[in-house]
């Protein structure tokens, strides 16, 4: 167990605020092993040419590489802060994903499923007029969402219509290379945390306020009685 | 089964379990430990880019567990 400055064990794990590295002593060897090995296979400085074919795998060979992912992503370096921010970050998206949901379905046979693209660019449209969500907000959503090859064109329609431009037009007036710019998707979640965050201050400052006008209110009433 | 898009080099073959943007996420079909991150050339399809930083290694990460986790 380690000591921090003022001598009170792990005091800084329990209560910094700042994103940290999770404990690692606590951590499966094997899960550490694998980690490291997909960061240095994927940090490995090699430009490869790869030679690019198709088949057909099983399921099982498929679900088993996703839980590897996620086992290194889940087990290793996720701050805490992190995990809550994602929560938040989740919640506060939830009902951009339910218009979503409630205008999508799987096509007869459920082979595929179908977005109905316009009344859901339509309806983040009035969302982003009424003030319930900014652009940023929109076009995070529908970037970080629709990510598969056959979403791309619903995804084309949702910007034209909600954000009013193409998809890249809108990322590149912004000083991104494109929607793909990498930056993008990290640098918006930071300024959406930072909105939500500020907001939650702002609301915090008006209940503060609010407060302090029923205790005035209620001061002068008394005062008033006597 | 399911039908994947494959990317053979260095004698290993490896599946793309995901993309999100330019981030491919690759499998070896042989060893499922054997897994990484890589970024396609934007002018040219066959050509995967190495990562910059352990950050950016991280954030990759997340995109696809915040991915997997917007579908459940």
């Amino acid at each position: 167990m380690k000591e921090d400055r003022i001598g009170i064990p792990d005091f800084m794990e329990k209560t910094s605020d700042n994103y940290y590295k999770r404990p690692r002593q606590n951590l499966d060897i094997e899960v550490d092993d694998d980690y490291r090995l997909a960061k240095e296979n994927s940090l490995n400085p090699k430009i490869v040419q790869a030679k690019r074919s198709r088949k057909k795998l099983s399921i099982g060979k498929c679900v088993t590489a996703g839980i590897a992912f996620v086992t290194i992503a889940s087990g290793v370096n996720m701050g805490v802060s992190y995990i809550q921010d994602e929560r938040n970050l989740h919640n506060y998206l939830e009902p951009l994903n339910q218009v979503l949901v409630d205008n999508s379905g799987r096509t007869q046979g459920n082979d595929g499923y179908w977005i109905n693209d316009v009344a859901v660019a339509n309806t983040y449209r009035e969302m982003i007029d009424q003030g319930e969500y900014d652009e940023l907000a929109v076009a995070y959503f529908v970037t970080q969402r629709l990510t598969d090859t056959y979403e791309q064109d619903e995804a084309d329609t949702i910007f034209d219509i909600a954000l009013g431009e193409d998809r890249n037009e809108w990322a590149q007036k912004r000083g991104y290379s494109g929607i793909d710019d990498p930056a993008f998707l990290s640098e918006s979640r930071t300024m959406l945390l930072r909105n939500m965050n500020s907001k939650d201050s702002q609301d915090e400052l008006g209940a503060m306020l609010s407060d302090s006008v029923v205790a005035i209110d209620t001061q002068v009433k008394g005062m008033g009685g006597r | 089964m399911k039908e994947v898009e494959m990317y053979s080099f260095d004698n290993k073959n490896y599946f793309l379990l995901s993309k999100i943007g330019t981030y491919l996420y690759l499998s070896n079909e042989d060893n499922p430990k054997d897994i990484m991150i890589r970024k396609v050339d934007p002018n040219h399809d066959d050509v995967l880019l190495p990562l910059d930083s352990d950050e950016e290694f991280e954030d990759a990460l997340l995109l696809l567990t915040r991915k997997k986790g917007g579908q459940e």
